[in-house]
C-alpha cells in the first residue's frame, strides 16, 4: 500500500476518491529476519534514529527510519534481555525503558552500539508474579518526573474481576529522577496508554472490562480516582481501617468523587486503546495541528479528537482517523512529522498485522473532515448545541437541505452507561434528539439541540455531506464526552458519565434455583437399568444405532438388552426443564412431565404441514389430539439439539378435585418455539402415572437416545409450602446477630451485610438452644468452588471434631462423593445438583414418630433426600452449621426453623 | 431469543441439515466438521455463521466479530476455552461448561482463532535464548529454583560464557544457585505474556535449599552482625565480563556501601566451581562486615591455602546432606576469615569462590590450591 507519487492539490471535480488513504499514506518498515517486534515503546536519539522497545524485552535502534523506501531502514539490537518493555523515553541522549518490574537506564558504556549497563531507576512498586500485571509508560515532565501505570492482575477463579494484591496495582505513579517513587492517582483497570499533553498534563488511556463501560482518556491529576475499586486498597484510607475493596459493590468514592472521563471511545470504534500523542508537527502532519492521536489496538487504527474546558472539566470530542493500519499500540511523532505506529496484539488478538511499525504520512492535501467540535451552551432561548468546524464549506445545497429539514442531514443520539463491576457496558437510556435550528457559516456549522443535557454522551452523525471543494466528509460521525454544560450555574453537581447502578446479580445466579439432574454423577438421581454414560456416534454402518466409545458427554440406553425408562427419583411440579437429545435415524421418545403429559421427540423430517409425528409435538390423550409442532427445529438424526420445558402442573383442591389443567407454557428446541400455551385436559397415550400434583420427570425411548445435561429449575414446589410458622434462627439485621451463639474450635463467624459468613479452619457454629426436636429448618446458602459445609439438626454440642447429628451436606466441588442434598451417615446423594458459588434453597425436616425418624432434604423446593433412621439416632439437639476448612467459605443470607 | 417465525437462518439450518445426514464419522476432517458445526449451533446466533459478529440474536452490545481479531480475555487456546466455558460475567455471552463437554469447548476455542487473522505460531527455538560469545542478563518471572524453595517475580539470570547461569532474586539482591548447561526458553514470549521463565541449566549449586538468607552482615563492637539488605543498582556486561551493582542498606535503607559483583567460573582440575568477585566502594562510614556462611551443613574443615598467584585464601568447608561438600575460599583483607573492614574512602576487594566436590580428601585439599587470586 505504498503511495509514493503526491497528489496535486484538491480541486478535482467530482473525482476524488474520498479514502483514507489518499491523505495519509500508510507504509511498513521492513524488521530484520526473524526479528518479532511486538512495540511496546518509542521514541528518537537526538540525531534522528528510532529506538524502540518490544515486548519481548529488546530494544532496537533503527536507521533511516524516515527514508522514503521504508526497505532502507536499518535495525541493530541495542538490548535485550528485558522484561518486557512498554514503555520508552530518550532523555538526553539516555534510553530508558519501562520494564515489568523496573524503571531502566540503558546505557552503552563503550559506545560500541550495544547496551553494557542496565540501571535500575525505580522498582518500588509490587509484582506478584500474575501474568497480567503489564507496566506501561513513559512520558517525562518538565522536571524530569516519569509517569507509569501499573494494570491490575486478574486471578482464577473469578478472572473477571480485577485485582490489586500488591502494591499499586491499578496506579499511575510518578518517579522522581532519583528514582522515587510516589502514588499519584488510582482507579485503573488496564492502562495502557500514558501520555503527556504539551500544557504538561497526564492523560492515561485504559480498556474496557470490569468498572470500565467503554475505554476512556482521562486527564489525571494526583490524587484522583477514575473508577476501577481494587487500586483503592492502597489508599491511607482503606490501609489505615484494613479494608479490601469490594469486588461487586461500587466504593463509596465512586459516588462522590470519581473523576470523568475526558472522553469515552465507542465501543465499535476502540475496544483496545494504546498511547495517545499530540500534533506538534507545526503542520506537517496535516491539518490537525494541536490535536490529539489515539492508538487503537483491537480495530487496528488511529483515531483523532480533541479537548476543551467547561468549569474546570475536561472534555472532549473524537472521530476515527485512519484505519486498516494494523494493531496499534503506540505512536510517536517523528522530527519530520511522520506519525510512527507500532504494533502488537499477541494474547488478544486484532487487527493484523500484529507485530511491527508502520508509518502515517501526510499527502500534502487536506481532507473533508471535522476540524473541530465546540459545545454551545444555553443561550437565551436556544437549547445547547454545537459548532462544528470543517476543514472546507459545507455545499450550499446540503446547508439549505439542513436548514430545512434537520433530521434529514444529521441525527443526535444521547446515551449514558452503567459504571458496574461487568465487563463493559452496552449503551444505556439512548434518546434521539430532535435538531431545534441549523445555521451554517462558510466552515463552521452550529446547530442546536432539544433536550442535550450534560451527564452524557453525544453521538452526532452527517448524512450526504459534501464540501465546496467536492469532497465528501471523510468521517461522518463524531462522538462528545459532555461531561458539564457550559452556563451551568456554579456549584451544581453533574453526575460523572457511567452512572453507578445497583449491582447487578453475580454471575453464578444463572445458575440460581436449578438442580442438575446428570451433572458429575450422571445416574444418582435417576431410576433406571440398562443406560450408560458414553461417548455416542452415529453409526456409520447403521445410523438406526449408536457406537459408543469410553467418554461422558451422553447418557444412552444401550447397556443391557431391555434398558427401562429413565425415571427421576425427585417429583417436580411446575417447572423449567432442559435437556440435550440426540437420536438416531428412525429413533424416537417420549418426555412424559411428571410421568403423564408427553412430549413426542422423533428423527422426523421437514414438510409442509407438520403432524403429531414430527419432533416437539404434544401427545394427546382421551378426548384430546395431539399438537403439531408450529416450526421444525429438528435438524436430523446424529445430532444434539436442547429442549427447554416450561411446564404448569394441574391444580388440586381440598378434596383431590382438579381444579385447573396442565399446561405446557412453553416448549422451544434450540430456542426456537415449537409449541406455547398447550393444556392437557388429561394424562396423554401411554401415560405412566395418574394426574398428580407433583411427579417424576421420565424419559421414555422408543429405541436408542442419547441425552445429557438434565436440568431443572422449579418454579413452586409439589408440596404444600406454608408460610407460617417460621422465625429466624439467627437476625441477621441485629447489632450482634451471633450473641448467643456457639463457635467452637478457631473458626470465623460474622455477619456482614446481612449475610452469615463463615470462614478459616474447621469450626462449627450451635445454637444457643439445644432442645430442638421435631423441626424444619430452611436456608439459603451458598458455598464456595472447593468448599464444604452442612446443616446439623439434633446435634449434641462438639467443642472439638466433628459433631453428631443428622447432617444435611452443603458441598458441590470437595472432594467427597456426598455431595448437597446427602444425610451424611445415612443416604448420599452423588449428583451435583445445585453449582457452587450459587445460591440455593434448603429445606431439611426432622420428625420423629412410631416408624423411626423422617429426615426430609429439599433443595431448592425439591425432594432430593426422603429418609427414615429407624433406630433413632439423634433424639434431640442444636441446629448447628459446619464450617470445613480453610479456604472454604459458606454464606448464609436466610436461617430460619419452624418446630413441627 | 425467542423466535417465532421462520427466518432465513432457519432456512439457511436446513440446507445445514442436508448436508448433515451426509457426516462421515471418525476421521480428521470429521473433527474439523465437528468444529464447525458445533459453532453452528452454539455460536452462530450471535457472533454470525462466518464468526462476523453478525448473529441473528438481539443483543445490548455488538458480539465480537472473530474475523478482526480480538478477544476480550486472550486468544490463547487456554483463555478462549476459559470464556467459552464460563462466559464473559454481565455481558450476553454465556457460559456453555454444561452444554458442551469439555472435548467439544476446547474445539470450539481452537476453531475461533482460525476465523481471524493468522496468529503467529512462538516457536519454541525461537524463545531459547542462548549465550554465546558474549553474557546475556536476563530479567523475568523465575519459577522455584528447587522444590522446596519459591517463585521470585523479580528475577535475574546472568548467563556466562563458560556455560554457568547465575540465578538471582532481585528484590533483596542473593544468589539463589548456579546452573550449568544452556541457558533460559523466554516462555512468556508465546500467549499473553507474564508467565515464568524456564531456565534451562542444570542446578549444580543451590545456595541454602534455594532460600538463602541475605550473605553481609554489620559487625558491631561486640562481633554480632545485623544482616544488611541490597538493593540492586544495575547489571552489567563488558567483553566477556558480566555481573551486578548492588548497595548494601540499614534497615531504614541508608546506604552502608556499595558493591560491584563480577561473577564468573573457576576451573580446577576437580570440577567447576564459581567465583563472585567483590568489590566495595562507597563506604557511607568505616564498617565491619562479615560474609555468612552457609545455614545448612557441618563445617567440616577450615585451612587457610596459598594461591598459585602467591596469595592466601581461607577455606572453609561443610558438608551436606547429600554427600556433597561445599568448599567456601575467600580471599578478603583482615587476619579473619570471612571478615573484613571497610573505609570510607577506599575500594575494598574481596574474591569468594565456591566449589561443590563429592568427597573430601587430601587429594580435592590440594585441587583447591589450583584456584587464583581473581
Amino acid at each position: 500500500m505504498i503511495h509514493t507519487t503526491l497528489l496535486a492539490t484538491c480541486c478535482l471535480a467530482g473525482a476524488f476518491a474520498d479514502d483514507e488513504s489518499d491523505y495519509y499514506a500508510v507504509d511498513y518498515l521492513t524488521p530484520p529476519d526473524g526479528a518479532v517486534l511486538e512495540v511496546g515503546g518509542m521514541d528518537f536519539l537526538p540525531d534522528g534514529r528510532l529506538v524502540l522497545s518490544t515486548r519481548r524485552g529488546q530494544v532496537w535502534i533503527v536507521e533511516n527510519a524516515l527514508a522514503d523506501d521504508p526497505n532502507d531502514a536499518r535495525f541493530t539490537l541495542f538490548a535485550e534481555g528485558l522484561w518486557e518493555g512498554l514503555g520508552l523515553k530518550v532523555i538526553a541522549g539516555d534510553i530508558y525503558v519501562m520494564q515489568r518490574a523496573e524503571l531502566s537506564r540503558l546505557l552503552d558504556l563503550d559506545d560500541d552500539g550495544v547496551c553494557d549497563q542496565i540501571d535500575t531507576v525505580a522498582d518500588d512498586w509490587g509484582v506478584s508474579g500474575n501474568y497480567h500485571e503489564f507496566a506501561y509508560g513513559l512520558p517525562v515532565d518538565a522536571d524530569g518526573n516519569f509517569y507509569v501505570t501499573l494494570n491490575v492482575g486478574f486471578f482464577s477463579p473469578k478472572w473477571w474481576h480485577g485485582k490489586s494484591t500488591v502494591p499499586y496495582r491499578g496506579w499511575a505513579l510518578k518517579i522522581a529522577p532519583d528514582g522515587t517513587v510516589s502514588p499519584f492517582a488510582s482507579g485503573f483497570r488496564s492502562p495502557c496508554g500514558v501520555g503527556m499533553s504539551p500544557a504538561g498534563d497526564l492523560f492515561v488511556t485504559d480498556n474496557q472490562g470490569d468498572w470500565m463501560p467503554a475505554s476512556p482518556v482521562f486527564r489525571v491529576r494526583e490524587g484522583g480516582f477514575y473508577g476501577h475499586p481494587a487500586s483503592l486498597d492502597w489508599t491511607e484510607d482503606y490501609r489505615n481501617t484494613e479494608s479490601l475493596s469490594s469486588d461487586t459493590v461500587p466504593p463509596a468514592r465512586a459516588a462522590t468523587d470519581r473523576e470523568p472521563a475526558a472522553i469515552w471511545l465507542p465501543y465499535k470504534w476502540s475496544r483496545s486503546p494504546g498511547n495517545l500523542v499530540w500534533d506538534e508537527t507545526g503542520g506537517r502532519f496535516g491539518p490537525f495541528g494541536g490535536q490529539t492521536f489515539i492508538a487503537e489496538l483491537t480495530n487496528g487504527m488511529v483515531l483523532r479528537g480533541d479537548f476543551e474546558e467547561v468549569d474546570g472539566v475536561l472534555q472532549g470530542w473524537v472521530v476515527p482517523f485512519r484505519q486498516k493500519i494494523g494493531s496499534t499500540v503506540r505512536l510517536a511523532f517523528a522530527p519530520d512529522g511522520t506519525l510512527f505506529t507500532g504494533f502488537t496484539n499477541r494474547g488478544w488478538g486484532g487487527l493484523a498485522p500484529a507485530d511491527g511499525i508502520g508509518r502515517i504520512r501526510w499527502r500534502e492535501t487536506v481532507p473533508f473532515e471535522i476540524a473541530s467540535v465546540h459545545l454551545l451552551g444555553q443561550a437565551a432561548d436556544a437549547p445547547p448545541g454545537f459548532t462544528v468546524r470543517f476543514t472546507a464549506p459545507p455545499d450550499p445545497d446540503w446547508s439549505a437541505a439542513a436548514t430545512a429539514d434537520p433530521t434529514a442531514k444529521l441525527s443526535v443520539t444521547q446515551y449514558d452507561y452503567d459504571y458496574w463491576w461487568e465487563y463493559g457496558s452496552p449503551e444505556r437510556e439512548t434518546v434521539e434528539l430532535s435538531v431545534a435550528s441549523i445555521d451554517v457559516n462558510e466552515n463552521e456549522l452550529t446547530f442546536r439541540v432539544d433536550g442535550l443535557e450534560a451527564g452524557r454522551m453525544a453521538r452526532v452523525q452527517f448524512f450526504d455531506l459534501a464540501s465546496t471543494t467536492e469532497q465528501t466528509l471523510l468521517h461522518d460521525e463524531f462522538a462528545y464526552t459532555l461531561n458539564r454544560m457550559p452556563g451551568t450555574p456554579a456549584g451544581t453537581y453533574t453526575p460523572p458519565i457511567a452512572r453507578i447502578v445497583p449491582p447487578p446479580p453475580a454471575r453464578e445466579s444463572g445458575e440460581e434455583g436449578w438442580l442438575r439432574l446428570t451433572y458429575g454423577d450422571a445416574t444418582d438421581a435417576w431410576l433406571f437399568s440398562g443406560w450408560e454414560l458414553v461417548e455416542a456416534k452415529l453409526d456409520p454402518a447403521d445410523p438406526t444405532r449408536f457406537t459408543t466409545t469410553k467418554g461422558d458427554s451422553h447418557l444412552t440406553n444401550t447397556a443391557g438388552d431391555f434398558p427401562s425408562n429413565y425415571v427421576s427419583r425427585a417429583q417436580f411440579a411446575d417447572a423449567r426443564i432442559v435437556l440435550d437429545f440426540t437420536l438416531p435415524e428412525g429413533g424416537s421418545a417420549d418426555l412424559f412431565v411428571m410421568g403423564c403429559y408427553a412430549i413426542r421427540l422423533s428423527d422426523s423430517e421437514a414438510a409442509p404441514t407438520l403432524t403429531a409425528e414430527h419432533c416437539g409435538a404434544v401427545v394427546g390423550g382421551e378426548g384430546f389430539e395431539s399438537h403439531a409442532p408450529e416450526f421444525h427445529a429438528y435438524r436430523g438424526a446424529g445430532q444434539r439439539h436442547t429442549i427447554e420445558i416450561d411446564f404448569e402442573a394441574p391444580r388440586f383442591d381440598a378434596s383431590g378435585s382438579k381444579t385447573a389443567n396442565a399446561r405446557f407454557v412453553r416448549i422451544k428446541i434450540d430456542d426456537v418455539l415449537l409449541q406455547e400455551n398447550v393444556e392437557m385436559p388429561g394424562p396423554s397415550a401411554g401415560a405412566l402415572t395418574q394426574e398428580a400434583s407433583a411427579g417424576a420427570f421420565v424419559i421414555a425411548p422408543n429405541g436408542p437416545i442419547a441425552i445429557g445435561n438434565v436440568r431443572v429449575r422449579p418454579t413452586a414446589s409439589g408440596e404444600e409450602s406454608t408460610e407460617e410458622g417460621w422465625t429466624p434462627l439467627i437476625d441477621l439485621e441485629a447489632d450482634d446477630p451471633l450473641a448467643d451463639w456457639i463457635v467452637t474450635e478457631d473458626g470465623t463467624w460474622y455477619v456482614e451485610d446481612e449475610v452469615l459468613i463463615g470462614e478459616g479452619p474447621r469450626s462449627h457454629l450451635f445454637s444457643p438452644r439445644r432442645d430442638f426436636r421435631d423441626v424444619e429448618v430452611r436456608a439459603e446458602m451458598k458455598v464456595s468452588d472447593g468448599g464444604n459445609s452442612g446443616i446439623f439438626l439434633r446435634a449434641p454440642l462438639a467443642k472439638m471434631d466433628w459433631p453428631k447429628g443428622y447432617e444435611a451436606e452443603v458441598n458441590s466441588s470437595f472432594a467427597d462423593p456426598n455431595r448437597t442434598g446427602s444425610l451424611i451417615g445415612f443416604s448420599p446423594v452423588l449428583t451435583h445438583l445445585v453449582a457452587p458459588d450459587t445460591w440455593f434453597e434448603y429445606r431439611i425436616r426432622c420428625q420423629t414418630d412410631s416408624e423411626g425418624t423422617h429426615v426430609t432434604l429439599r433443595v431448592n423446593g425439591i425432594v432430593v433426600n426422603d429418609w427414615v433412621d429407624e433406630l433413632n439416632a439423634y433424639p434431640v439437639g442444636h441446629i448447628a452449621l459446619q464450617q470445613h476448612h480453610d479456604g472454604s467459605v459458606i454464606e448464609v443470607r436466610r436461617l430460619e426453623v419452624r418446630e413441627l | 431469543m425467542t423466535r417465532t417465525k421462520p427466518t432465513l437462518f432457519d432456512a439457511r439450518r436446513v440446507a445445514l441439515v442436508c448436508l448433515a445426514s451426509c457426516i462421515q464419522v471418525a476421521s480428521a476432517d470429521a473433527q474439523d466438521k465437528d468444529a464447525a458445526e458445533l459453532f453452528i449451533a452454539n455460536c452462530a446466533r450471535c457472533h454470525g455463521e462466518t464468526g462476523d459478529g453478525d448473529g441473528t440474536a438481539e443483543l445490548d452490545r455488538p458480539a465480537r466479530s472473530f474475523k478482526d481479531g480480538g478477544f476480550s480475555y486472550g486468544n490463547t487456546p487456554e483463555a478462549l476455552f476459559r470464556t467459552i466455558s464460563i462466559g464473559i460475567p454481565g455481558t450476553p455471552m454465556p457460559g456453555f461448561d454444561t452444554s458442551m463437554t469439555e472435548a467439544e469447548r476446547r474445539l470450539v476455542a481452537e476453531y475461533v482463532v482460525t476465523l481471524g487473522p493468522q496468529v503467529r505460531e512462538v516457536e519454541v527455538e525461537e524463545t531459547i535464548l542462548v549465550v554465546d560469545e558474549r553474557p546475556l542478563v536476563v530479567r523475568g518471572l523465575l519459577p522455584a529454583i528447587d522444590p522446596g524453595a519459591v517463585a521470585h517475580p523479580r528475577g535475574l539470570l546472568l548467563g556466562s560464557v563458560s556455560g554457568l547461569t547465575f540465578e538471582y532474586r532481585a528484590d533483596d539482591v542473593r544468589l539463589l544457585g548456579v546452573r550449568q548447561g544452556a541457558f533460559v526458553e523466554r516462555k512468556d514470549w508465546s500467549g499473553r505474556g507474564g508467565s515464568a521463565l524456564q531456565p534451562l541449566g542444570k542446578v549444580v549449586y543451590l545456595a541454602d535449599g534455594g532460600l538463602p538468607e541475605p550473605l553481609f552482615g554489620l559487625l558491631d563492637a561486640s562481633g554480632a552482625a545485623t544482616a544488611l539488605t541490597a538493593k540492586l543498582e544495575s547489571t552489567w556486561v563488558i567483553a566477556q565480563d558480566v555481573g551486578l551493582v548492588y548497595r548494601l542498606q540499614h534497615e531504614d535503607a541508608t546506604r552502608v556501601v556499595r558493591v560491584r559483583e563480577s561473577v564468573s567460573a573457576v576451573g580446577t582440575s576437580l570440577g567447576t566451581g564459581f567465583r563472585r568477585h567483590l568489590s566495595f566502594f562507597d563506604a557511607e562510614a568505616d564498617a565491619a562486615l562479615r560474609i555468612r556462611m552457609p545455614a545448612t551443613g557441618e563445617r567440616r574443615d577450615a585451612f587457610t591455602l596459598r594461591t598459585p598467584n602467591g596469595g592466601a585464601r581461607d577455606w572453609t568447608v561443610y558438608a551436606h546432606d547429600d554427600g556433597t561438600f561445599e568448599c567456601i575460599g575467600i580471599i578478603a583483607p583482615g587476619d579473619t576469615p570471612a571478615e573484613f573492614a571497610l573505609t570510607a574512602d577506599t575500594e575494598t576487594e574481596v574474591d569468594y569462590v565456591v566449589l561443590v566436590a563429592p568427597e573430601w580428601t587430601d587429594t580435592i585439599k590440594l585441587g583447591l590450591a589450583e584456584v587464583s587470586d581473581r
